[in-house]
């Protein structure tokens, strides 16, 4: 009982102190709050390419080609291509030379009797190349409308067919680039605000010169397991706050098991909270190890899988994303909260490996830490 | 007055050369940047795995070889994908473990239905949708598979009619999106440079306790103002100049003649201008030195990444807002000289760019006025 108690007041105390002091409350939230404002304002981009389409007579073909390259949509919903109403060459050229649109595509004439005389048939697409993404993007969506029509030809009385493909996605609807970010931003806030608060419960210590008093009042459990239950606690905040912000701009709604969820928060905290103890140990100022800490684990979350999955990094990126223990994190935790659910032995393996990394950072944080706060 | 700003201006340089770790730091986060972005932009070809259940054993004129040598295949658009022909437990398990994102399932009929031509062949593609980039690239680049095979092996070969494309592009030569990327990055360094080291020497006359004396002086805090913001801008020039050599070492020069050199450094001019007399400004403001890094590094990503620094404006919402914007200014202005690209938007870029020197000029002259 006196154990939990030594832990109850030292909780207490530093969330006192935390409340005292909104500025260590705010560098805890405010990073988060920017960024996913950041990408859900500014980078809330599905990839819908402004084109053109020209149409240089009535085949009722060449207008069901037309037509479908309008309809076409992304997993997401959203159309593949941004076309106008508006089909006569001399408004597409106009809006084309003046970057309006990145491409357009000519429907030649009497595309129907051409194909039925045994013609391949050539559709002219102009590019505004201004990079080889944008060209890659409107050749993909100009090829998708080719397989359409090529696939389920039917001229002057002979069918032609070929392959379709049946998408089974893992998802209802593809999860968009938002979605995936601010789940991503809330794995973050485990990481960033579980070290940050760590940082500030410990070096606050250090920096009013009471660790000494400290040590000399509660067993080096008491005090470890006191910051790591003030973490907790001030994490928990922090990521109901920054929950109810995503919520209240972005319509994010939290998938999954609320059980499963806490445990990941919780499991995240445990694992990643260390390295703000190691930092606090050693540096012994809040500010700059905040700081440090900060760039961490924002250079982390890119590294790890915060924009994309890091599974589709590819050189020396792929390895260093294997390495950092983040990626395992954000990974389990951005499956659970988007889909709801995630492959048990994928859980396990990234539990393990993240379980592992808390494990030794803990112990070196402690070595460290105790021998800064004896000397 | 010249003599002061003079002053000024020599305390900050010295004050910024001899605190080498703040140096160090102000050069860190760019190169840092810079290389991650580029890698993860930069696709080494290796391909997206492609777990590959074949269950037709038939192979009926080798029409199922056909089609996964189409899988294979480097031709045509990106994403390549690397197959990995399995059974249907391994398959699924692979997918489970994300070291593939797409399971495709070839039919048992598969080559004998494209053998008889009029049977249309359905293909079942398990896909992990998790991000629409990912999805999008597997539901676009396995049709783009599909178009080559069709146009390839069908159109070709078995010389049946269909329609395929005849790419016309405006600029000659393709240029790699990670080269289309050095504009963002050049302007980027500038934007930080300035902010950083215009906040921290902005910050410097309080963390330090001179303040007092500063404002004693007759008209002591403009010529210190003017004089950080003249020290910033040539700082940040040296450390863009450290900036350029570097890249030059190891990508090599993307200037090609003395014009684009001198377009550049109007750019940076102009630039400079606008984000020094930001960052000095900030940084008096606050006069914490603790404040400066955070907003510096926000105020950059975010100026850089909405000002076309990884696609083009107008592939993204909010382009006709965003172009305003003076750093997707001096981007689009970059891009058109050194490659050529966007050159019609050269003179809108050029007036944006120059109303907001114009303005942060206009604002720091109408506050030198007021206090002294």
């Amino acid at each position: 009982m006196i154990f939990l108690d030594k832990i109850l007041s030292i909780v207490s105390k530093d969330l006192k102190e935390w409340r005292r002091q909104p500025f260590l409350i705010l560098i805890a939230i405010i990073p988060l709050i920017i960024i996913s404002l950041f990408v859900g304002v500014f980078l809330k981009q599905a990839e819908i390419l402004p084109a053109g389409i020209i149409l240089v007579d009535d085949d009722p073909l060449a207008k069901e080609l037309r037509d479908y390259m309008i309809s076409m949509k992304s997993g997401t919903g959203v159309p593949w291509f941004e076309i106008e109403n508006n089909s006569s060459a001399t408004y597409v050229l106009s809006k084309f030379d003046s970057g309006d649109i990145l491409g357009y595509i000519i429907i030649p004439y009497n595309l129907s009797s051409r194909l039925q005389s045994g013609e391949i048939v050539e559709l002219e697409v102009h590019i505004h190349n201004i990079n080889d993404d944008v060209t890659k993007n409107v050749l993909q969506r100009v090829e998708l409308a080719c397989n359409h029509i090529n696939r389920n030809l039917e001229i002057g009385g002979v069918v032609y067919r070929s392959v379709s493909f049946d998408f089974n996605p893992s998802t209802p609807r593809d999860v968009t680039f938002t979605n995936y970010t601010i789940a991503a931003i809330l794995a973050l806030t485990v990481i960033l605000s579980g070290s940050v608060n760590m940082v500030t419960a410990t070096a606050n210590e250090f920096e009013k010169a009471t660790m000494k008093e400290l040590i000399m009042g509660s067993s080096s459990s008491e005090l470890l397991v006191g910051k790591l239950v003030t973490t907790l606690v001030q994490t928990a905040i922090c990521f109901i706050l920054i929950l109810i912000f995503e919520f209240m701009f972005f319509q994010f709604i939290p998938q999954g098991n609320p059980l499963l969820l806490i445990f990941l928060f919780i499991w995240g905290v445990l694992c990643f909270s260390p390295i703000g103890f190691l930092f606090a140990a050693r540096i012994k100022l809040v500010i700059p190890a905040a700081i440090a800490v900060l760039i961490l684990s924002v250079t982390g979350w890119w590294i790890g899988g915060g924009l994309v999955p890091a599974e589709i990094w590819q050189g020396w990126l792929s390895i260093l994303a294997m390495i950092w223990p983040g990626t395992y994190f954000f990974r389990s935790f951005i499956t659970v909260i988007v889909t709801g659910e995630i492959e048990l032995s994928l859980l396990v393996f990234d539990v393990i490996i993240t379980g592992l990394y808390g494990i030794i950072i803990f112990l070196i944080a402690t070595r460290v830490f105790l021998k800064e706060a004896r000397s | 007055m010249y003599v002061q700003i003079y002053a000024e201006f020599i305390k900050s340089v010295r004050f910024m050369f001899r605190n080498r770790i703040l140096f160090v730091m102000a050069l860190l986060p760019p190169i840092a940047l810079s290389i991650i972005f580029i890698q993860a932009f930069n696709p080494t070809g290796e391909g997206f795995p492609l777990a590959i259940v074949n269950d037709d054993d038939d192979n009926v004129n080798n029409w199922t070889t056909k089609f996964i040598k189409i899988l294979e295949s480097h031709e045509g658009t990106i994403p390549y994908f690397n197959a990995i022909e399995t059974d249907n437990e391994s398959a699924i398990t692979l997918f489970n473990q994300r070291q593939t994102f797409a399971i495709l399932y070839i039919p048992s009929t598969f080559s004998k239905d494209i053998s008889e031509g009029n049977v249309s062949v359905l293909m079942t593609a398990q896909i992990n949708t998790i991000h629409e980039d990912i999805s999008k690239n597997l539901r676009l680049g396995l049709e783009g598979r599909l178009y080559l095979f069709i146009q390839k092996y069908q159109l070709e070969e078995t010389v049946r009619p269909g329609i395929t494309i005849d790419p016309r592009l405006v600029y000659g030569q393709e240029l790699r999106r990670i080269d289309y990327m050095v504009s963002g990055i050049l302007v980027m360094a500038i934007m930080w440079f300035n902010l950083l080291i215009g906040g921290v020497l902005g910050t410097t006359e309080k963390d330090y306790n001179t303040w007092t004396e500063i404002i004693m002086a007759d008209k002591g805090e403009k010529f210190s103002r003017v004089g950080k913001i003249l020290a910033t801008t040539v700082i940040s020039f040296i450390m863009i100049l450290l900036i350029t050599i570097l890249a030059t070492l190891l990508y090599g020069s993307y200037f090609t003649d003395l014009f684009e050199i001198l377009v550049f450094s109007g750019i940076f001019v102009c630039f400079s201008l606008t984000f020094s007399i930001l960052g000095v400004s900030y940084g008096m403001i606050t006069g914490d030195l603790r404040a400066v890094p955070a907003p510096t590094i926000i105020v950059t990503l975010t100026f850089w990444m909405v000002g076309g620094a990884i696609n083009p404006l107008e592939f993204s919402a909010g382009s006709e807002l965003f172009k305003l914007l003076p750093s997707a200014a001096a981007i689009r202005i970059l891009t058109a000289i050194i490659f050529e690209r966007g050159v019609q938007y050269l003179f809108e870029s050029w007036i944006i760019l120059l109303s907001w020197t114009v303005l942060s000029i206009f604002i720091l002259g109408i506050f030198l006025v007021k206090k002294g």
